[in-house]
């Protein structure tokens, strides 16, 4: 799989999972590589490690979180590269 | 000088895994998921057979000092530090119950906390303070810890540890030819208070922070440091403040995170128990103990001793 294809593909399975996470009764948010994980979603450390695993039963990869730097988690758009860079693909 | 003239810890052998947990807590399997995988907690320690003074007894009559007369005599205080504030119902009071099974109903003994899970490290440093002014070589001071998960609020720490039965007991005294205390450095973050999100993503920093601190007040850097005895809240926090201390993570005792839980208060010398029994510190090391309290705000604290 390219790299792109696999950035795209954990976009994808972002957006499958993540509604799932965020406090019952908000609004469905417009998600996209920007969005602020913390300051837009509200998002806990914790909960983004819960996003983490429903992404790996997802994608069926396991995420080494000791690699994980905060910039990584600061937008879905860095949350993605990082994971994308996870599964070994390249560009 | 501030030295710790024993330590002693007792880890009751009763365990159960935090999936118990889960229906009195109202936990999601996802957030079992999360302790297990990256917090690294399994099970917890409990002691349902005992009552608040036996667990603290417990620890303190593993003491040896305790066992003599003459040393008993020279305890002038009784420092009970504690994590929360409401332990048992009135009138019930276990740290009085405690001196009086201990024999040291002459000491002055009263109870520590405000701090939350980092009141240890300051029961230690009022304990010597104590015994500084008091002027009497062989005084000693009895710090305790260690707590029953009597409330809801003592069982678990949302979204980051569950606590553990288990107790420990310290002797402090003004001079001693081992566990000197070199530096001591705490900060008091009221800006943490009622913003959860905001401490956990910045407790590593705080905790590094005063680690830090800790030791540029020993004169000494983290590449000095033989151990970190940490409090176990969870593995994931404590490697951050690895990374940002560029200290190596095999050199904080962390095994009694998935084994014990966080013992309240009694962390750091459950953590010094284990590090004696298994000879991770010899003669002149210095060693780091640090903890971080939560709410109201939040604590961080270190202490630097020289084994």
């Amino acid at each position: 799989m390219s790299g792109t294809a696999a950035r795209d593909r954990v976009m994808e399975s972002i957006h499958t999972v993540l509604p799932g996470l965020l406090p019952a009764g908000s609004s469905a948010p417009e998600l996209s590589d920007k969005t602020r994980l913390m300051e837009d979603l509200g998002m806990t450390s914790v909960v983004t490690l819960e996003l983490m695993l429903g992404l790996e039963d997802v994608l069926d990869i396991q995420i080494d979180v000791e690699e994980i730097q905060p910039d990584d988690v600061s937008s879905l758009g860095a949350l993605a590269d990082f994971i994308a860079g996870q599964m070994g693909v390249t560009g | 000088m501030t030295a710790l003239a024993e330590v002693s810890a007792y880890v009751p052998p009763g365990r159960v895994p935090i999936e118990s947990l889960a229906p009195d807590l109202g936990l999601s399997p996802m957030q079992l998921r999360v302790f297990r995988r990256y917090h690294g907690l399994s099970e917890v320690s409990r002691d349902p057979g005992r009552s608040l003074p036996e667990l603290l007894a417990s620890a303190a009559l593993r003491l040896r000092g305790l066992a003599e007369p003459r040393v008993r005599e020279t305890v002038r205080y009784v420092l009970y530090a504690r994590s929360m504030p409401v332990v048992a119902p009135f009138p019930l009071n276990p740290l009085h119950e405690l001196t009086w099974r201990l024999g040291l109903g002459h000491a002055v003994a009263f109870t520590v906390t405000h701090q939350a899970c980092a009141t240890a490290l300051h029961a230690m440093a009022l304990a010597g303070h104590l015994l500084a002014a008091d002027g009497d070589p062989a005084a000693r001071a009895l710090v305790v810890a260690g707590e029953k998960v009597y409330t809801r609020v003592a069982k678990i720490v949302p979204e980051t540890s569950f606590f553990a039965e288990a107790s420990a007991a310290c002797l402090v005294s003004t001079s001693g030819p081992k566990d000197q205390l070199l530096a001591y450095a705490a900060a008091s973050r009221g800006e943490f208070d009622g913003d959860p999100g905001r401490f956990q993503a910045e407790s590593a920093y705080g905790l590094a922070d005063i680690i830090t601190a800790a030791l540029t007040q020993a004169g000494l850097r983290p590449a000095d440091v033989s151990l970190i005895l940490p409090h176990n809240v969870n593995k994931v926090s404590w490697r951050r403040v690895c990374r940002l201390l560029e200290f190596p993570a095999d050199r904080v005792l962390l095994d009694n995170v998935a084994s014990v839980g966080h013992g309240f208060c009694a962390d750091a010398f459950i953590n010094y128990q284990t590090a004696i029994e298994r000879s991770l510190l010899k003669a002149g090391d210095a060693y780091v103990i640090a903890a971080a309290g939560a709410a109201p705000g939040a604590t961080f604290s270190a202490m630097v001793f020289r084994h």
